[in-house]
């Protein structure tokens, strides 16, 4: 690695409070950004990989133990009774969910609104959306009774002539969340074509370093999977032209989808009559919930990262503080949303629906309501002191507060109206089992192994798009522009 | 079906009984045959995806074994009844496919479908998979099973004594009398019950010297006094006093008239919930409480002195100002729990108000001529053996008997379990039968002779109490008559068949005494204990004496008062605990003289200070599966089934003990009570008013709830009518009424419900986690005199288990007013539960039925979410496919073993063999059984519905009769069951139909109706009947306050404090 | 591309296509085959223990149905005869017949005989004979002519939606209730389902129930 270049000296006639500050630090050069990322992928797995793959392996297996035992069983393996008939598995449906939102947002939403800085982040946030919507497929198929007849939920025509029932929030949910997985998992592939390009191009460029037998035959091998799966790129520019154009109409397609996937999952709730559920808060509440755990979850896993492979340079100081900004003020937007459910149960009369939301705060769940107030509203106010935004453990910190506090968020939502609703005789409590507990913890293992595979085996940065960021890319950039690009393979 | 399959099918005796096949049939292979529809396996929901294997029909051998009116998938009713200890329930018996599967009351006796609770729970006892099956001697099986039985009881000679739980059987009377000509000073009979009711009749002889007993006639009595007397709960022949009670408590019009329920006691009981004025009082000073009225009213009786304190005097005094204004149309009562003295005081009370013949009348009734398991005890030197005809001295004979020495002595023992207490190592132990495979008869309460007839085979060959004595009254060389014989020679009537269709005897009543006079005023009255700790011994509202310890059904019905399941408790008040150091749910040591024994400690609301409440029936010994029940994952230092109170019984102090001691042993105890949340909150969903006020303001109901200050916004789901007007049937549109007043909470429509429509028992741990499947629940809320529910508003001080750890230190609870309130669906018309169903599951019917459809459901739990009433209930687990207490292991992954049965028998799943068999036989076949994964909830029977409907179309043929009205007799189990007659269901469209009569009553109101749910069952407010002069007086029922503090007043501003009249 | 590609990964699009499209014609084949009714059950004609010809018994001889499923108006359940109600004319007709050994047994015996069930609903499912019979729905109308049957099959679906059709249009099935067991009863020239039928389903207030109560409990 090179040391940075002295270019700072050059005078510029542009005051220099106006000169944005740099995407990617210290003006590297086009071929470091696509060494630096391609070779994360191009080198060995250093030891952590390997214990960190490892150990999240065995968490998902565990999760799929449980899963196991849970459908050969009974639903009665959780902790689930009347009147808690939904408890962790919904929580953590709706959690992982949320989680997707940052991806799209980032690659779609800031896509069209022009905001650069998406580019060094977008690749990870796209991916971590689809791994959590995994995550999350995962726990409305299993928390029903019956798994084996889900797909009765799909309307298929059958000897019975029945549909399914169209009203049902749930089964918006079907077609809301396999919606969201197959347009956010077509554009993160295509967005990865160009950059799994370069990777096969690379590949057949090392091929000659290759010692043994078995290394060539692995290169070729990953020739080959590479190269399918970059479906023929050669950089041309009517390739560049349509896949602009793609890109373009995906993120338009994206774009709605943040907002309805959540506010559709908030249905399962706001439609019905339960105090504490049935609120019109619900969709905005929830998208800004969902957006404000995404950056959470982006951080957490980009802060390790970028100090793990020294990608301190392309995500930058200012990136974090740009997501600190946006878990900010969704945050805030979150906050705002907790004192208006009160307001309107207090202004609203129904003393049912005031009663619900005392007893979240005093009730028996106390703890839940006051964590997640904790995480949610109180820690990210933090991120209004420039220092708080800039320091990348703090950050961590945070986001890993912002975890806890959205996932507590949904468990109020969830188990303190449903125990204690209209009539005091149906009251109940509920806690969850070891079951409950570990077949969440392991979908985390498996988030982590697909996560792990992806920072294995895809490059984890846009290449192209980082590098069309950087002053070089831009002919005007006092930097020097083009005259340092050869055109060549970007 | 292990033994069973080795009876023998074709012996039967009774043409009218069981049809069957020949032997190379089993019945259980019947039962897979042809009886199709006989459970929901999960073969039939999973199996769609395979051809079909091949299946066999088989038809009856000959018309003579089907039976000549037997029709297949017709069931049979037959009278019968079922002997209880001073009498006996009439029933009709259902009869599916040869199997009792269901029992009602028979009308054409008793005057109504209802029974109690026991009766309807007693069909699941003759399938008791822990049954004893085999004889056995030595503890060896004997070969020739009955045969060789009698055999062995020839050959009993010298000198023997019978032991014999009671009964009312002519029969058994008659034989009784050959035993004893024949056998002469060589026999001896001893008569044991476990609760002693003996006592109305010993009250009355020492009142009035003659050999009567008192026959209560509450239906005539305007103002009733209860002496501690529970007659809705555990007093004999209750369902009968219930139903005469509500009878005066349903108020339809504003000058409708109510009766008074006064109530004295030192538990708090199902009586005193319904009472309209309740003193608590220990137990031992209630007999100075009977002395003071019968002072009051001008008789020279002494009261103790220091029993009563001046409160208490104040309002006994109130009391019997009452009892005097409606002298004649009064009645006092005493329960079994007091010693005759207060029987006397009772009688001479009634005597003096001039109640006797009016509101009380007295059978001349044979006199007890037996002894008693004590008289045994002391006289069994005297004897060679013992034939023990069913009773279990070992187990509830009390401490001063020495059970196990009667058991050393007894060669021979009918017993219902193959190893409980008084098993009998060295004699014979006989399998006894169940009542619905028995020949007897009985007597009931008015000595009405009513017939008890077999439905069925004995599944295990066992043997009943009349044939064991035949044998004896046949000697040697004869052989014994049959228990149809024997009951067909103490029949006197012109018309055996007629006899046994009708299910009793015209006109064999006991006879009436009349001119009664108080033969004996001078009654001296025992002191009270005054200082320290006192124990009540109550039987058990669900388990009785422990006859039923070992019904699941009965174990998992909550206690109408506590709530708890599967356990008994050691009741004591809120201050008692603090001043005993006890603590709610902890283990304590209750030490009566020499003896003691563990419990749990619970505080029990409205129980009297310085009392202990001891509950029989429980802690049994023995291979007793359910009674001993054991969850995965119990503590193994944590008792299981509760604790012996017989084991703390003496003779002496068989239903109160003094000078008791409770010591807290520090150690918690898990409870499983489906009601954890005592209080309403001051919500409206329970409303009352008292009848003055309902006077005043017949639609009081309409100025309580949000429902009558919202703004109808609108239902949020969409009529499914006005969605689809074609799916309104103009034919019938179903609806319920239930009557708060009339209720009492007794639990017979729970277990009505569970027998009807096979639900199953889920077991301690899982009620705990609030999983109990019973569709019918009732629930009981306590209100407090100046009980703010803002001031605790339910939040809780520390985040225990069941989050409500805190409400049995609040002051309110001390003396509190009970409601109770049937909670089922509600059937809306506006179902939330409908419109958030993914897959149709749950549906509108044409005729207003909220539809669960179980095949369809995949088990969202989304339904369950969305109700209100939280009336739904889903299956956790495989409850009927798996034992209770192996839920959790995991059929695939944990017993490899069990993936292989489930592919060569996918319908029993890993249950055993011959518990399956059993539990196979008790279910209605008309009612899906529902496997794991699947949401259930009261259905409004809508089996019972189609096959009314069915059976009148079919009759129909090409005319247009098709309407189901009220004539018909269609009732749903719970109607049917209920002594108080406070459901009625019916035809809304129907004109006139009760249920619309009910509806019409202005105190119907829908629970939580500003959802605008439109719910088809509604409820008639209860109304309460205070005397304004007592000095517990109150102007609202507690609840109404409690509502009117939570709704800040605001009541009284808008809609008036009715009070005042300002309306 | 060429050294990364071999040459047959050219065909690969094609491969793939077909392979694809046989794969997914043999899943609809295999899934309609064996989850529908329609094909899993029309047909079953299995061997019975004994050749009992409801050609010959009812077609040829008139037999009403009633002379053997004697419950089918009573019972929710249409019964097998016992080999008692055979022997009622097999003791003077056919006396000796070996192919009716099995019957002579059972009936001497007392032993039931085990017929294969051919028409069978699932466990959830109430159906009910006596209300159908009784109210002008045939027996042909699922269980085809019966008469015509020497060997009896499945002839009708009996799926939900077969069910359903019929619940849905009761007009176009009921008949006058004195052709209910006549199998060769064909409406009259003028018979119009629109007019006749639906004038029965008024004279007899047919309300044949669409929603799952009427058959699911």
């Amino acid at each position: 690695m090179s040391e940075p270049a002295a270019h700072s000296q050059v005078e510029t006639s542009t005051p220099k409070e106006l000169v944005r500050e740099p995407l990617v630090l210290n003006n590297r050069p086009l071929g470091w950004i696509t060494n630096q990322v391609a070779g994360i992928v191009e080198g060995d797995m250093p030891k952590w990989w390997n214990i960190a793959f490892g150990v999240s392996f065995l968490l998902m297996l565990m999760s799929f133990g449980y899963i196991g035992y849970l459908i050969t069983t009974g639903v009665g393996v959780w902790g689930l009774n009347h009147p808690v008939a939904w408890g962790w598995a919904i929580v953590n449906f709706v959690f992982w969910i949320g989680i997707g939102h940052a991806g799209t947002l980032i690659s779609a939403i800031l896509f069209l609104l022009r905001q650069k800085w998406r580019t060094s982040v977008n690749r990870t946030a796209e991916a971590m959306t689809i791994f959590a919507v995994i995550c999350a497929g995962i726990f409305p198929g299993i928390h029903v009774g019956r798994i084996w007849l889900a797909w009765w939920l799909f309307p298929l025509p059958n000897a019975n002539a029945i549909w399914p029932q169209f009203r049902s929030p749930l089964l918006w949910d079907v077609f809301a969340v396999s919606t969201y997985f197959t347009v956010s998992l077509l554009f993160w592939y295509m967005g990865l074509i160009p950059d799994l390009a370069t990777i096969r191009d690379r590949l057949r460029k090392n091929a000659g370093q290759c010692k043994t037998g078995l290394d060539k035959m692995i290169n070729k091998l990953k020739q080959f999977l590479y190269g399918l799966f970059s479906m023929g790129w050669i950089g041309s520019n009517r390739h560049w032209r349509n896949y602009e154009k793609a890109y373009l109409l995906l993120a338009g397609l994206s774009t709605p989808l943040v907002l309805s996937v959540h506010s559709i999952v908030s249905f399962d709730f706001a439609v019905s009559q339960l105090p504490g559920w049935h609120t019109t808060i619900f969709p905005p509440y929830f998208v800004a919930g969902a957006v404000f755990s995404g950056f959470g979850m982006v951080l957490t896993l980009m802060i390790p990262m970028r100090t793990i492979f020294n990608l301190e340079e392309i995500i930058t100081v200012r990136h974090l503080e740009l997501m600190c900004k946006v878990i900010m003020a969704t945050g805030t937007i979150v906050g705002y949303a907790y004192g208006m459910e009160f307001f309107i149960a207090w202004y609203g009369g129904n003393p049912y629906e005031l009663y619900a939301f005392k007893n979240r705060a005093f009730g028996p769940y106390w703890w839940s309501y006051w964590i997640m107030i904790s995480c949610n509203v109180i820690s990210p106010q933090l991120f209004w002191f420039k220092w708080c935004r800039t320091s990348p453990w703090f950050i961590f910190v945070v986001s890993i507060f912002v975890n806890i506090g959205m996932w507590f968020e949904r468990f109020v939502i969830v188990v303190t109206s449903l125990h204690r609703d209209y009539l005091p005789a149906s009251w109940g409590y509920y806690s969850p089992t070891q079951v409950d507990i570990l077949t969440f913890v392991g979908t985390f293992g498996l988030f982590m192994v697909l996560f792990l595979l992806f920072i294995r085996y895809l490059p984890s940065i846009t290449i192209f798009e980082v590098k069309a960021v950087t002053p070089q890319a831009d002919p005007h950039s006092v930097e020097g522009g083009a005259d340092r690009v050869k055109g060549g393979d970007h | 079906m292990g033994d069973a399959e080795n009876a023998d099918w074709n012996e039967r005796e009774f043409p009218e009984g069981a049809q069957e096949l020949s032997d190379d049939f089993s019945r259980r292979d019947f039962l897979k045959l042809m009886g199709a529809s006989a459970g929901l396996a999960g073969a039939g929901m999973l199996g769609v995806g395979c051809r079909r294997p091949e299946e066999h029909i088989v038809p009856f051998g000959s018309e003579q074994v089907a039976g000549q009116d037997y029709v297949h998938g017709v069931p049979m009713q037959f009278a019968t009844a079922m002997p209880t200890r001073t009498g006996a329930t009439p029933l009709l018996a259902v009869s599916n496919e040869g199997r009792p599967t269901k029992v009602e009351g028979n009308a054409k006796v008793a005057g109504r479908s209802a029974t109690d609770s026991f009766a309807q729970a007693s069909v699941l006892n003759l399938y008791d998979p822990d049954r004893a099956r085999v004889y056995t001697k030595n503890d060896k099986a004997m070969p020739g099973g009955k045969a060789s039985a009698i055999d062995q009881l020839k050959k009993i000679s010298g000198k023997t004594a019978f032991l014999m739980p009671a009964s009312t059987s002519p029969s058994r009377a008659a034989l009784i009398g050959k035993i004893q000509e024949k056998m002469g000073e060589n026999a001896a009979f001893y008569v044991h019950e476990a609760a002693d009711f003996g006592v109305h009749a010993r009250g009355a002889q020492a009142a009035f010297g003659e050999a009567v007993t008192p026959y209560w006639k509450l239906d005539q009595a305007e103002v009733i006094l209860s002496l501690d007397c529970d007659f809705i709960g555990t007093e004999e022949g209750s369902a009968r006093f219930a139903a005469d009670f509500a009878k005066g408590r349903k108020v339809a019009k504003q000058n409708d008239g109510m009766n008074r329920l006064y109530s004295v006691e030192a538990l708090l009981t199902q009586t005193g919930a319904n009472a309209d004025h309740r003193l608590r009082a220990r137990a031992t000073a209630i007999p100075a409480a009977a002395a003071f009225i019968a002072k009051a009213l001008g008789k020279a009786i002494s009261v103790p002195a220091n029993a009563l304190s001046e409160a208490q005097e104040k309002w006994l005094a109130g009391a019997a100002e009452d009892l005097k204004a409606h002298a004649g149309k009064s009645l006092v009562v005493a329960g079994y729990r007091q010693p005759e003295s207060v029987h006397q005081l009772a009688h001479i009370i009634n005597d003096a108000l001039g109640n006797n013949g009016k509101t009380v009348t007295f059978h001349k009734t044979p006199a007890n001529e037996f002894g008693s398991l004590a008289d045994l005890a002391s006289d069994l030197g005297k004897f060679d053996q013992v034939v023990n005809l069913g009773c279990n001295p070992v187990y509830d004979g009390g401490t001063d008997v020495d059970g196990k020495a009667i058991t050393e002595k007894t060669t021979f023992r009918l017993t219902d379990y193959a190893e409980d207490e008084s098993h009998s190592v060295k004699g014979v132990n006989a399998p006894r039968a169940h009542y619905l495979e028995s020949w007897s008869d009985a007597r009931t309460d008015d000595g009405t002779i009513v017939p008890v007839q077999p439905l069925i085979a004995p599944l295990f060959g066992a043997m009943t109490e009349l044939e064991v004595l035949a044998v004896f009254a046949a000697g040697e060389n004869t052989s014994p008559r049959t228990g149809h014989e024997v009951v067909q020679s103490t029949f006197t009537g012109d018309s055996w068949e007629r006899y046994l269709h009708d299910g009793f005897l015209k006109d064999s009543g006991y006879e009436e005494a009349t001119e009664l006079t108080i033969a004996n005023a001078d009654v001296t009255v025992p002191p009270a204990q005054a200082e320290g700790l006192e124990a009540v011994f109550t039987l058990d509202y669900s388990v009785g004496d422990g006859s039923y310890a070992n019904n699941g059904w009965c174990q998992e019905v909550p206690d109408p008062i506590t709530k708890i399941t599967w356990d008994n408790v050691l009741s004591v008040s809120r201050q008692t605990a603090q001043a005993a150091g006890l603590e709610n749910g902890q283990l304590a040591k209750v030490k009566v003289g020499e003896d003691e024994v563990e419990g749990a400690v619970w505080v029990q609301p409205g129980q009297a200070e310085g009392t202990v409440g001891l509950t029989l029936g429980y802690g049994r010994a023995g291979k007793l599966r359910i009674a001993n029940f054991k969850y995965e994952g119990q503590a193994e230092d944590i008792p299981v089934g509760g604790y012996n109170a017989y084991a703390v019984r003496g003779s002496s102090a068989v239903n109160v003990a003094q000078n008791v001691s409770v010591e807290s042993t520090g150690k918690a105890y898990p409870l499983s009570s489906t009601q954890e949340h005592w209080s309403m909150e001051g919500r409206p969903i329970v409303r009352e008013a008292t009848l003055k006020e309902f006077r005043k303001d017949a639609d009081f109901v309409d100025h309580m709830g949000l429902g009558a200050h919202a703004r109808n916004e609108g239902p949020i789901y969409q009529h499914p009518y006005k969605e689809r007007p074609r799916l309104a049937s103009d034919m019938h549109q179903w609806g319920m009424s239930i009557d708060l007043s009339a209720c009492t909470g007794c639990n017979a429509c729970v277990i009505a419900c569970q027998s009807e429509n096979n639900i199953p028992i889920v077991g301690k741990d899982q009620v705990a986690k609030g999983r109990e499947m019973h569709w019918l629940r009732i629930d009981r809320y306590y209100t407090g005199r100046d009980h703010d529910p803002r001031a605790s508003a339910g939040f809780i001080k520390d985040e225990g288990q069941n989050g409500d750890d805190e409400q049995h230190t609040e002051e309110w609870i001390d003396d509190p007013q009970v409601v109770n309130q049937p909670m089922a669906c509600q059937h809306c018309e506006n179902a939330p539960c409908e419109s958030v169903c993914p897959v149709n599951a749950t549906v509108h019917d044409e005729e207003g039925l909220n539809v669960m459809v179980y095949n369809r459901c995949v088990g969202t739990r989304y339904c369950s979410n969305n109700c209100a009433w939280k009336v739904r209930r889903f299956n956790f687990f495989d409850y009927n496919k798996r034992p209770i207490n192996d839920l959790y292991g995991s059929t695939a992954m944990l017993k490899p073993s069990i993936l292989t049965d489930w592919i060569t028998s996918r319908e029993k799943s890993n249950r055993p063999e011959d518990e399956w068999d059993l539990v196979k036989l008790a279910k209605n076949p008309d009612v899906s059984v529902r496997m794991r994964g699947v949401m259930e909830k009261c259905t409004y029977c809508v089996q019972r519905i189609e096959s009314t409907k069915i059976i009148k179309k079919a009759a129909a043929g090409m005319s247009d009769d098709v309407q189901v009205v009220d004539s018909d007799g269609l009732k749903t189990a719970c109607q049917q069951v209920c002594a108080a007659e406070a459901i009625s269901f019916g035809n809304l469209l129907e004109d006139g139909s009760e249920v619309n009569r009910e509806k019409a009553n202005p105190r119907n109101y829908e629970t939580i109706d500003f959802l605008d749910n439109r719910t088809r069952t509604t409820y008639l407010a209860k109304l309460r009947n205070p005397n304004e002069q007592m000095p517990d007086a109150y102007k609202k029922p507690f609840s109404t306050k409690e509502y009117k503090a939570a709704s800040g007043g605001h009541g009284d501003d808008a809609h008036g404090d009715h009070e005042e009249g300002s309306h | 591309m060429s050294n990364i590609f071999p040459k047959w990964t050219n065909r690969l699009p094609l491969i793939l296509l077909v392979g694809g499209l046989v794969a997914g014609a043999c899943v609809v084949a295999g899934v309609t085959y064996y989850f529908t009714p329609k094909y899993t059950r029309v047909g079953y004609e299995p061997i019975q223990p004994v050749a009992f010809s409801h050609e010959v018994h009812s077609g040829q001889m008139g037999i009403d149905c009633r002379y053997c499923h004697n419950d089918v108006d009573k019972s929710w359940f249409s019964n097998i005869p016992s080999a008692e109600t055979c022997m009622k004319c097999h003791t003077q007709v056919l006396a000796d017949d070996p192919r009716l050994a099995p019957i002579r047994e059972s009936f001497e015996k007392n032993k039931p005989l085990p017929w294969v069930q051919i028409h069978k609903t699932p466990d959830y499912v109430y159906f009910n004979h006596a209300v159908h019979v009784n109210r002008g729905v045939s027996c042909v109308s699922c269980h085809g002519k019966v008469n015509e049957m020497d060997v009896v099959k499945h002839s009708k679906s009996l799926s939900m939606a077969f069910c359903l059709d019929c619940h849905r249009n009761p007009h176009e099935n009921v008949r006058p209730q004195d052709e209910v067991f006549n199998l060769n009863w064909e409406p009259p020239a003028e018979w119009d389902s629109e007019r006749e039928g639906k004038g029965l389903v008024d004279q007899m207030k047919i309300r044949s129930a669409e929603s799952c109560s009427s058959c699911h409990r």
